[in-house]
């Protein structure tokens, strides 16, 4: 697979003005040197807190912003001199969008694809996130996740070859959450490359083929997410409870178990690796040691972001 | 293509915002009515003073439509972040631009007609010049006052911001502009401001058209001036006004 985008050393740069200055400091780096590709038809995350440099980098990508310095290559297309050309083959929905209040969401649609000089079957694009009994309503009358829906079909008008979506369930509800994914996971069937930002662990885990973890304006690992999560040292936990005390320093002998912390009546083993998971049960169970409450806990991109950057994630 | 589509939409939404159409529609008219009911007779040499009103206002509802319907409405889009969602799209800022400006202009146009209408039913107004002069004219006005209207939103971001701006352009060419009374008539000093505002140079082309029947050369003195004004403003404008933040 080709890479539809090439990002090399970008740099965004914002003069801080006199009142916010800190520490002598005279400008704000938002991003500060990010590299990466994409290929075509993966799901990219770009993972990381509020500030990290997320929505600055996806909008320079998107040609909204200006870099500072480094080169952006969008399907073979220089950010910089051809923002247009770029701007014909993607679709973009905004972290807010806002309409038009007038316009009806069939409207909307046909104004937008006669932006991009083509005719678009607001129909079938309705129908995708099952808004078509609305087709007469304006987006002022539709609820949180009706609008979040519509907004992603109005990125899809100009049948673009990369989607980017700038977090695409924020304040949304679980379930809500689910089906903004399921029709993203869908577009992507199409053959269409997704770039999607997010706060949320659980989005980047189960939407993105691979993930960057950003923070502090840079990226600072990419990865599939489970190779992420994999790397991570003694992040899978084995526990369970003991009828009475014992010497249980027989389970450190055992090959990738790390440590083993005795806490009666709990017992926590760090592992390195989930194959070992029968080989603790089977030297439990030969020495005849009465167990219950047995757990495995993996590591998640939580774990991976606070090993990264040291810091406790909020999104 | 996309700047019918421009024109179209901006119709579209003018037209549906049923509140903010009754005060473009309404607000003008009750201005000039209001004021024609006044015992005011034989003022500057019309038979009526709604006579020497009617070109007035419309050049001042011409003003407003600029310098405030479309400079908040623009500020309001700019701060929802409806003109960046517009800018995801390859759209060239001119061809927006002027969709507005041609789009808006076919408002006042409409308000023209209006205005014209309450005076030749109520006041006995005519239009003495060439008709097709007053499209021209109200044209050109929407092309001096719909870019200083983008203007102002360039450099306010709220409503806050630009009252005092829209205040600071709005009073003068409301009161030495030409609309309720002859420049002449103002001390000197504001005389010498109102003779060279836009609104001055576009009332009393205005004023030609409706009371006289002038000749091309007696409107080219304001003529002039109007295009001095409309390139001025719209280069300004142009530089200045920005689809990106």
């Amino acid at each position: 697979m080709h890479n539809v985008i090439e990002v090399d050393n970008l740099k965004k740069i914002y003069p801080l003005p006199k009142g916010a200055r800190r520490d002598g400091a005279s400008y704000f780096e938002a991003v500060a040197g990010v590299s990466f590709n994409v290929a075509q038809g993966e799901i990219f995350g770009i993972l990381g807190p509020n500030g990290a440099g997320k929505t600055t980098t996806l909008e320079i990508l998107e040609g909204l912003k200006k870099p500072t310095s480094g080169e952006v290559k969008i399907l073979g297309f220089n950010v910089v001199i051809k923002p247009a050309e770029i701007k014909k083959r993607i679709g973009v929905q905004l972290q807010s969008s806002a309409y038009l209040d007038q316009l009806s969401l069939a409207e909307l649609l046909d104004f937008f694809a006669s932006l991009y000089k083509k005719r678009v079957d607001v129909d079938k694009l309705l129908d995708l996130v099952s808004l078509k009994d609305k087709k007469f309503e304006q987006v002022k009358n539709l609820s949180g996740g009706q609008k979040q829906r519509f907004t992603l079909i109005a990125a899809l008008v100009n049948d673009p070859e990369i989607l980017f979506l700038d977090e695409p369930t924020t304040g949304l509800d679980p379930r809500i959450r689910r089906e903004v994914w399921r029709i993203v996971r869908e577009i992507n069937k199409r053959g269409v490359t997704v770039v999607v930002t997010t706060h949320y662990m659980e989005e980047a885990e189960f939407l993105c083929n691979r993930v960057g973890i950003m923070d502090a304006g840079q990226i600072l690992a990419i990865d599939e997410p489970h190779a992420l999560i994999a790397n991570l040292k003694e992040t899978t936990q084995v526990s369970f409870f003991i009828g009475e005390e014992g010497d249980f320093s027989f389970l450190e002998r055992l090959p990738s178990v790390a440590k083993v912390h005795v806490q009666f009546p709990k017992v926590v083993l760090e592992v390195h690796n989930l194959e070992m998971i029968n080989g603790i049960l089977e030297a439990l169970k030969s020495r005849q040691v009465e167990f219950s409450g047995f757990t495995v806990k993996t590591g998640t991109l939580e774990e991976v972001y606070l090993s990264l950057t040291g810091k406790e994630f909020v999104s | 293509m996309s700047f019918w589509q421009m024109i179209r939409v901006n119709l579209i939404v003018v037209f549906r915002n049923r509140s903010g159409l009754f005060w473009t529609l309404v607000m003008p008219s009750l201005i000039y009515v209001g004021l024609s009911v006044l015992p005011i007779k034989d003022f500057f040499g019309t038979d009526t003073y709604a006579t020497y009103l009617l070109p007035g206002v419309l050049a001042l509802t011409i003003m407003q439509g600029g310098i405030y319907t479309l400079a908040y409405w623009t500020i309001d889009l700019r701060s929802r972040g409806v003109l960046k969602r517009l800018n995801v799209a390859p759209i060239k800022k001119t061809e927006l631009v002027l969709g507005l400006l041609v789009s808006r202009s076919l408002v006042m146009f409409l308000q023209a007609i209006l205005l014209t209408l309450i005076g030749a039913v109520f006041f006995g107004a005519e239009i003495h010049g060439p008709v097709l002069w007053v499209p021209v004219l109200v044209f050109l006005g929407g092309f001096v006052f719909l870019p200083l209207g983008l203007l102002i939103s360039s450099f306010a971001d709220t409503y806050e911001a630009a009252a005092p701006v829209t205040a600071a352009l709005g009073l003068p060419f409301t009161f030495l502009g030409s609309v309720f009374y002859p420049v002449e008539s103002l001390p000197y000093h504001l005389g010498v401001i109102g003779h060279f505002l836009p609104i001055t140079f576009l009332a009393d082309a205005l004023r030609l058209v409706y009371l006289k029947d002038p000749t091309l050369s007696d409107l080219w003195w304001d003529l002039v001036w109007l295009v001095v004004w409309i390139v001025l403003i719209s280069g300004l404008a142009i530089w200045r006004f920005r689809l990106e933040e």
